[in-house]
């Protein structure tokens, strides 16, 4: 009982420290953000790692989300003979939600996971000790260039996201289920705001800092040899993917209140 | 190889993500609240409900703005609308329902004549539409009654009295057509002779209706009257239908001659439409020259803009008093003002004034007869015209119009400015230029507190001190629609 209690305290003060450790990271990322030397090169590989590597498997799902939306959102306006309005509720929900939700957890699937396996890998074969030792940052050497990849890839990607999307979209339901072309187009340029893009847009900058950060974080802080590996690559995908789907919330509650 | 490869990957992915954003928001950007042309007015309405932020403004069903945002005026709901055609001040609203979902829209009628609105203008005209909630109301109070009117049928069906009576009407239907059998059995022949003279006839007659369908209604008229002759004929009597059929021939063959004249001045009228058609005799070169229509349509032009001035000109009549305080008498006007166009007007104006056109006269006769005064000197002041007449031309600028013309019998200028949606006017007349010392000035105000009733008041002849004398005053303006409703529940005066 004892045992369990203690085990309880333990772990409690585990998770509030963990949260302390990421905190000071990002803190400690950020700084070294705005302080020379700037690796270009660095930021540059990490950027196509986050966001090249992505692009085909975020376009591909993109494509097939705006697709399958039409598909379920005529089906459903069918009812009221309202299929003229598939393609905005579409592109409001692509543009306002699904985009950055949806590009945030692929990239997390595919980019954050590499980054904790790859840091991880790094950690326990002590490399990044070796950095230290060469007096080379690891932060500022291994870190920043992926959390700015990660604000600057994963907004681009989820403009790309919503694009493909309505396409798919279009495509669904202009070509398969004959939706007047003109009432498609009109009343998707009708509804939709620059604003809702702009919500989109910024979403995707904080999932991308999110995804990024959490990946950094997992693969760090890992111990324990490749299990030890195996283990901060999972828990940086469902925490990237858990963190985004809460930040989501409050900031759709922000912006949209 | 590699170093090279990377940045431009990347800087592809990202230019591509940049494009498509930017594509986006220009493709979304397209509606009207963006619209630099676009401006805003607003209206109110006893109730939005359906209405949104964003919900489409139309005329004539094209959209030409949005709902820009809707607030609580009162107890009423003030509606801004973001517009991007110009409307004049009577332009109309309309709430409209689009689909039976609940999505509502705004119907604009951009009105004809008034000023143009500006922004942040009202739309004062709202129209009501029945909403389908109404209709569903309307339809129940038309199914009571549809309830009601049945349910007193069945009462009167359903009682024995009137089930006696409808068996009764029965009966004298079934008598009736019984009869008819019999007449019908008993004068086949008679009746089959009868009916082929008719097809005779209508043979004939058919002939011409290919032709003059309209002639032929009349004939039709006239068969008709001929049968209705002989229903009465087989009613009254079966026994004189003979007789009665003797005299149906008769109208027959009268019948016949008719139309064979017929015929024949249809004939003559075709050949005198052939001559018009190919330009023979007067009224063919009168129909068939171009020139002559052309010049036709001229005349007309000119005489409907003709009459479309004279409607335009408005007559506005006026009677005012004023009262002058330090001579205690009242001057009094009445005027006529002819306005062609909005900005543009004449007026004559009748003017009884207590103050009339002063004279000074001295005359000075000298004498040498001992018994009288050597020197006479006679002085008199001469007041005369105590009734004037104004006849001034006045154009306008926009709050300000100007006058000239002869003011008072003088000639004169005047100015007025107009304020407060021109119930406030102040003006100023300069005129009698040789009169005294000084040009007698006037300036007043002039307020309209109701619709044609306005009070005045003012300064007289301000330049030359001894005259100078202050005024209030009161009158009446009526325009042509006025007179008109005047004159007609009045009744005109007989000349």
């Amino acid at each position: 009982m004892k045992r369990r209690i203690t085990e309880l305290g333990q772990k409690t003060i585990d998770a509030v420290e963990a949260v302390g450790q990421a905190t000071m990271l990002l803190i400690e990322t950020l700084v070294w953000t705005v302080r020379p030397p700037y690796r270009f090169r660095l930021l540059f590989q990490a950027m196509e790692f986050v966001g090249v590597g992505s692009l085909f498997i975020v376009m591909l799902t993109g494509l097939f989300t705006g697709a399958v939306f039409a598909l379920q959102g005529a089906g459903a306006f069918k009812l009221f003979n309202a299929e003229s309005l598939v393609g905005s509720t579409v592109a409001i929900s692509l543009a306002r939600e699904l985009s950055p939700v949806l590009t945030g957890l692929m990239v997390t699937g595919r980019a954050g996971s590499g980054i904790a396996t790859e840091l991880g890998t790094m950690k326990v074969t002590e490399q990044i000790d070796a950095l230290y030792t060469m007096a080379v940052n690891p932060v500022q050497y291994l870190i920043v260039p992926r959390f700015l990849a990660g604000l600057i890839m994963v907004p681009v990607l989820s403009a790309l996201f919503t694009l493909i999307g309505m396409a798919g979209a279009y495509f669904v339901g202009v070509v398969l289920l004959n939706i007047d072309k003109g009432i498609f187009l009109g009343k998707t340029r009708w509804f939709v705001d620059p604003e809702d893009l702009m919500s989109g847009i910024i979403k995707a900058f904080v999932f991308g800092g999110i995804l990024t950060m959490v990946g950094c974080y997992k693969g760090y802080y890992a111990s324990g040899g490749a299990r030890g590996v195996g283990l901060a690559t999972t828990q940086a995908v469902v925490y990237g993917s858990v963190l985004i789907l809460v930040a989501d919330y409050f900031l759709t509650a922000l912006m949209f209140k | 190889m590699k170093e090279i490869l990377t940045p431009f990957k990347v800087g592809l992915v990202v230019l591509i993500g940049v494009a498509a954003f930017i594509y986006m928001v220009g493709q979304v950007r397209e509606g009207i609240g963006d619209d630099p042309s676009g401006y805003r007015v607003y209206c109110v309405f006893d109730d939005v409900s359906g209405l949104v932020e964003k919900s489409r403004v139309v005329i004539a069903g094209i959209n030409i703005g949005q709902i820009d945002k809707i607030e609580l005026d009162g107890e009423r709901a003030r509606v801004w609308v973001k517009v991007n055609t110009p409307l004049k001040s009577d332009a109309t609203v309309a709430k409209k329902q689009a689909s039976l979902l609940g999505e509502y829209y705004l119907a604009l009628t951009p009105g004809y004549k008034g000023t143009p609105l500006k922004d942040g203008d009202e739309i004062k005209r709202i129209l009501t539409d029945v909403a389908p909630a109404d209709l569903v109301n309307e339809l129940k109070v038309i199914a009571e009654n549809v309830r009601e009117i049945t349910g007193s049928v069945r009462a009167v069906i359903s009682s024995k009295d009137g089930e006696q009576k409808l068996a009764q009407i029965l009966d004298n239907i079934n008598g009736s057509v019984a009869e008819v059998n019999r007449m019908m059995g008993a004068n086949g022949p008679k009746v089959d002779r009868i009916v082929d003279n008719v097809t005779e006839v209508s043979e004939q007659a058919s002939g011409i209706t290919s032709d003059f369908r309209r002639d032929a209604k009349a004939v039709m008229a006239d068969v008709k009257a001929v049968t209705n002759e002989i229903r009465g004929i087989v009613g009254k009597n079966s026994g004189n239908v003979e007789e009665g059929f003797a005299s149906v021939k008769g109208a027959v063959s009268r019948l016949q001659s008719a139309m064979d004249k017929l015929d024949g001045t249809l004939d003559r009228t075709q050949s005198i439409a052939t001559k018009i058609d190919n330009g023979q005799g007067t009224i063919g070169r009168l129909v068939n020259d171009d020139k002559l229509i052309n010049g036709l349509t001229d005349v007309v032009d000119e005489s409907s803009r003709f009459i479309k001035k004279i409607t335009r000109l408005q007559t506005i009549v006026a009677l005012r008093s004023e009262y002058y305080l330090g001579e205690t008498a009242v001057k009094n006007y009445f005027s006529l003002k002819l306005q062609p166009k909005p900005d543009k007007y004449y007026m004559l104006q009748l003017i009884d004034d207590p103050r009339g056109r002063s004279m000074y006269r001295e005359t000075v006769t000298n004498t040498t007869d001992s018994t009288k005064n050597p020197v006479i000197r006679e002085q008199q002041t001469i007041t005369e015209d105590r009734f004037r007449f104004s006849l001034e031309y006045a154009k306008r600028f926009y709050f300000v119009t100007g006058r000239i013309g002869i003011i008072e019998n003088t000639g004169g200028l005047g100015l007025d400015v107009h304020l407060l949606d021109d119930d406030l006017e102040l003006s100023a007349d300069i005129f009698s230029f040789d009169d005294n010392v000084n040009p007698r000035i006037k300036m007043w105000g002039l307020y309209t507190f109701f619709t044609h009733l306005y009070v005045a008041a003012g300064i007289d002849d301000v330049w030359n001190a001894d005259q100078t004398d202050f005024f209030i005053g009161a009158g009446l303006s009526f325009d042509d629609e006025d007179l008109k409703a005047l004159l007609t529940t009045t009744g005109a005066p007989s000349l």
